[in-house]
Order: structure tokens, then C-alpha cells, then sequence
């Protein structure tokens, strides 16, 4: 799955989302296992405006990853809270860093997403605490049922230093 | 219908952070390419 929309809002601001099927090395080593899985990173931008942006915004955003999970069986979405960019609206007293918002605010996606489908979806959200870094990494996949398993040898391999991953290369 | 399941990892080896760093990278690489992009798929305006 490769495509992108936008998201115009009252204000004019823009906000742009992708989604892009990735990293086909996880596939190989789990095809067997999940023959039709379809790994969809979901990248958010904001192109134009800097006004808050409003829950509608988001409640559509959710609407579209609905209906385009729901045609496909196989997809999990993915999202890696990356670094880039301040935050234009941080309340007073908040101190969170980007990619702590931006982990809080797929959480609220989620919760959007999964109250508009009868399908049973769980979110994981992947921790990684670096001292190496001296850095808090947040990620998230959103799976059905099916898909749990996936979850858990991927926490192997982490665990296991991508040993499988090394000697398929 | 939704549930939530958390996995903590504390200072995941080498290999896996260069894995996410070069994760990182390519994230920045996508979202300049989303930036270049004159259109897109479909347009939603509320």
C-alpha cells in the first residue's frame, strides 16, 4: 500500500498523511507464518498552517485508515513517534518532548479508530529506554487478533540482537 | 472495540539501535518526500 491524502481544516491549515507498506525483511521472516501480511507505516505532516489542530481532523484521518484496513486482512499499521520538528502548541506547564506527544496522540487516533469498527483491534506500543541515547522510544502497531503472535517474535528478535534477521542476510 | 497491550524494552542492543536509527533516517527521508509531493491521492476538506 503506497498513497497519501490531506486533510484541509476550517482554518486552511493543511495536514498531510501517508501510508506506506515497509521494511519487507519482517515479511520474509514471518511470511510463512502470516502469508498475506501487509506492514503500513502511517506518516503525519503538517504542511501548511500553524494553528491547533482540531479532533476532527483526526476523527477523519481515522475514518480513512478504517476503511482502508478493513479491505485488507493482512494489514497491520505501524507508527514510529520520530523526532522532527517542535511541538507549535504546548500547553502551558506541559513539558512533553515531540515524539512523547506524538505517542499520546496515536493513542487518542486509536481510540478513534477502533470505536468506528466491529473489529477487535489491539494496539501494542513498543518502549525502548536507551541510556546509550539517553532517549524514551515510542512505537506503535495496530493489529488484529490474528496478528498478535507477530508482536511477540518481533520482541524476540529485538531481545535476540535480530539473530534470525542476521542470518537470513 | 479495542484493547492495549504495552511492551517495555530497556537499552535494546546495538543492532537494534542502529535499526532505529536507520529507521529514523528513513522516516525523515518519507516525510521530506510527503513535503516534495504536489498531489495526492484523494483530498478531505471538513
Amino acid at each position: 500500500m503506497n498513497l497519501s491524502f490531506d486533510v484541509i481544516t476550517k482554518e486552511g491549515d493543511k495536514i498531510v498523511v501517508s501510508l506506506n507498506s515497509f521494511y519487507p525483511y519482517i515479511t520474509e521472516l514471518v511470511g510463512n507464518t502470516f502469508p498475506n501480511l501487509d506492514i503500513v507505516e502511517i506518516t503525519i505532516i503538517r504542511e501548511k498552517g500553524d494553528n491547533p489542530i482540531p479532533m476532527e481532523a483526526f476523527g477523519k484521518i481515522a475514518q480513512v485508515l478504517i476503511s482502508l484496513a478493513q479491505g485488507n486482512s493482512g494489514t497491520i499499521l505501524y507508527y514510529f513517534c520520530d523526532m522532527t520538528d517542535d511541538l507549535p502548541h504546548q500547553r502551558a506547564g506541559r513539558t512533553l518532548t515531540c515524539h512523547e506527544y506524538r505517542n499520546k496522540l496515536f493513542k487518542q487516533l486509536f481510540i478513534r479508530y477502533s470505536n468506528g469498527t466491529d473489529e477487535h483491534w489491539t494496539d501494542v506500543e513498543v518502549e525502548m529506554r536507551s541510556t546509550q541515547l539517553n532517549q524514551t522510544l515510542f512505537s506503535h502497531f495496530l493489529l488484529r487478533d490474528n496478528h498478535l503472535q507477530l508482536v511477540n517474535i518481533l520482541r524476540n528478535e529485538v531481545l535476540n540482537n535480530f539473530k534470525s534477521i542476521s542470518e537470513q542476510k | 472495540m479495542e484493547s492495549n497491550e504495552k511492551i517495555v524494552i530497556e537499552n535494546p542492543p546495538k543492532k537494534v539501535l542502529d535499526f532505529i536509527e536507520k529507521m529514523r533516517r528513513d522516516k525523515e527521508t518519507r516525510r521530506k518526500e510527503l513535503l516534495d509531493k504536489k498531489t495526492h491521492n484523494f483530498s478531505i476538506q471538513l
